[in-house]
């Protein structure tokens, strides 16, 4: 049964501070946005960087981890909302800068903050089928380049990021390491978190950069997320205390609070956002570093994880590290 | 109707947000002066979840002249 065997994340070097964005947004003051988002930093790609190159950067320090052999991937999966171009596939440039086989395949997920979820599924998907026997997954967007650096109310909160996962075979017998992966949407949301950028609905000249409607998002997160979490754990016979720790999509530490206060999820529930701000799919794998190191022998940790956000899109899945 | 105990435990922490002085904040109390931005608004309608359990929608938040109007926006929320 498929488990996670490495994590890495990267992001860019270059740093938005809290202090920058009073100074663009006044009466706001650098303290302010800390306390109504507790993002204190988020990071930016520079002009030519992209979520490809940065994906590619968290894939070579996983790549450089104790007992990861490139040549045994046999699948690259991409998650990501801001690909390089329309073709080829990210991934697969991806793919042949990391050097991997020709035999292992590469694919672009396109999905935001419920997307991490998305390519746990189907990596174990891939696995248990036999398809294939290693697969890393990536993360990576660069939603600073999709927003209007002079919107106040998305400016605090994006900021960009990767992450590398192998998720690969474990020992006979042992417990699935990613357990039920549940997915749910409201696509009629979608309007709520939206980019014309990259697409073809609406012309070029008249697309229009991402907008979010904060208060109708907050709605859908306060509305939807408790009850469709309290089916989750009831379709998996399982009960909060079953898990030792609870990582939400990191979209804002006050988003965060007010949900695992809600859903009782509280002192379990992690909050790892202070220096990198919401960077959408990587949000999970992100948070997760702080969990570990992976597949300690002498603890088992049970994981409840859950995406949400654009799409309108959730998903749910229990791991075990 | 909220019972008043809930009340005035929402609009002190309601006072908070809207960074007034809480002895302000009381039945009476315009919006006029308030700044509905986005941090506000949002902050605003977690809190109202948190104490009544009802979700308003932002721009019905941003529509109420004062507290009144709130807390009549809330009691029609819980009322249906």
């Amino acid at each position: 049964m498929p488990r996670l065997l490495a994590l890495a994340s990267h992001l860019p070097e270059k740093v938005l501070s809290n202090q920058e964005l009073a100074d663009r947004f006044p009466p706001w003051t650098a303290e302010k946005i800390y306390i109504k988002t507790g993002i204190t930093e988020r990071r930016v790609a520079s002009q030519y960087e992209t979520a490809a190159d940065l994906a590619e950067s968290a894939a070579q320090k996983l790549l450089a981890q104790p007992g990861v052999n490139p040549l045994q991937i046999d699948m690259l999966l991409f998650v990501t909302q801001t690909p390089d171009q329309a073709l080829p596939t990210s991934a697969c440039n991806i793919h042949h800068k990391l050097g991997l086989p020709r035999s292992c395949g590469a694919l672009d997920l396109n999905q935001g903050c419920s997307g991490y979820i998305y390519g746990l599924a189907v990596a174990n998907g891939l696995i248990v089928s036999g398809t294939a026997r290693q697969v890393l997954l990536l993360t990576g967007d660069t939603y600073t380049k999709l927003i209007d650096p002079y919107d106040r109310s998305v400016a605090t909160l994006f900021g960009d990021g990767a992450s590398a996962t192998l998720v690969g075979p474990d020992q006979p017998g042992s417990q699935p390491g990613i357990g039920l992966c549940r997915f749910g949407i409201d696509g009629e949301g979608g309007k709520l978190l939206h980019c014309d950028y990259s697409g073809w609905r609406v012309p070029v000249a008249d697309q229009k950069p991402l907008r979010m409607d904060g208060a109708g998002i907050l709605a859908f997160t306060l509305g939807v997320l408790p009850k469709a979490l309290t089916h989750y754990l009831c379709e998996t016979n399982a009960t909060l205390s079953d898990f030792d720790s609870v990582v939400f999509h990191q979209a804002n530490q006050f988003i965060l609070e007010r949900l695992y206060s809600k859903t009782g999820i509280s002192s379990k529930g992690v909050i790892a956002m202070r220096y990198s701000g919401n960077t959408v799919s990587s949000s999970i794998p992100i948070a997760l570093e702080a969990l570990l190191p992976l597949n300690n022998e002498n603890f088992q940790r049970k994981i409840l994880l859950a995406g949400f956000g654009v799409g309108l899109s959730w998903s749910f899945a229990t791991i075990l590290i | 109707m909220p019972t008043s105990e809930k009340t005035i435990a929402f609009l002190v922490e309601l006072a908070d947000i809207l960074e007034v002085d809480p002895a302000r904040v009381t039945v009476d109390f315009s919006f006029s002066e308030i700044d509905w931005d986005s941090l506000a608004v949002v902050s605003s309608i977690a809190l109202i979840d948190e104490h009544f359990d009802v979700i308003v929608g932002g721009q019905a938040l941003s529509d109420c002249g004062g507290v009144s109007d709130l807390l009549a926006l809330v009691a029609d929320k819980l009322g249906k």
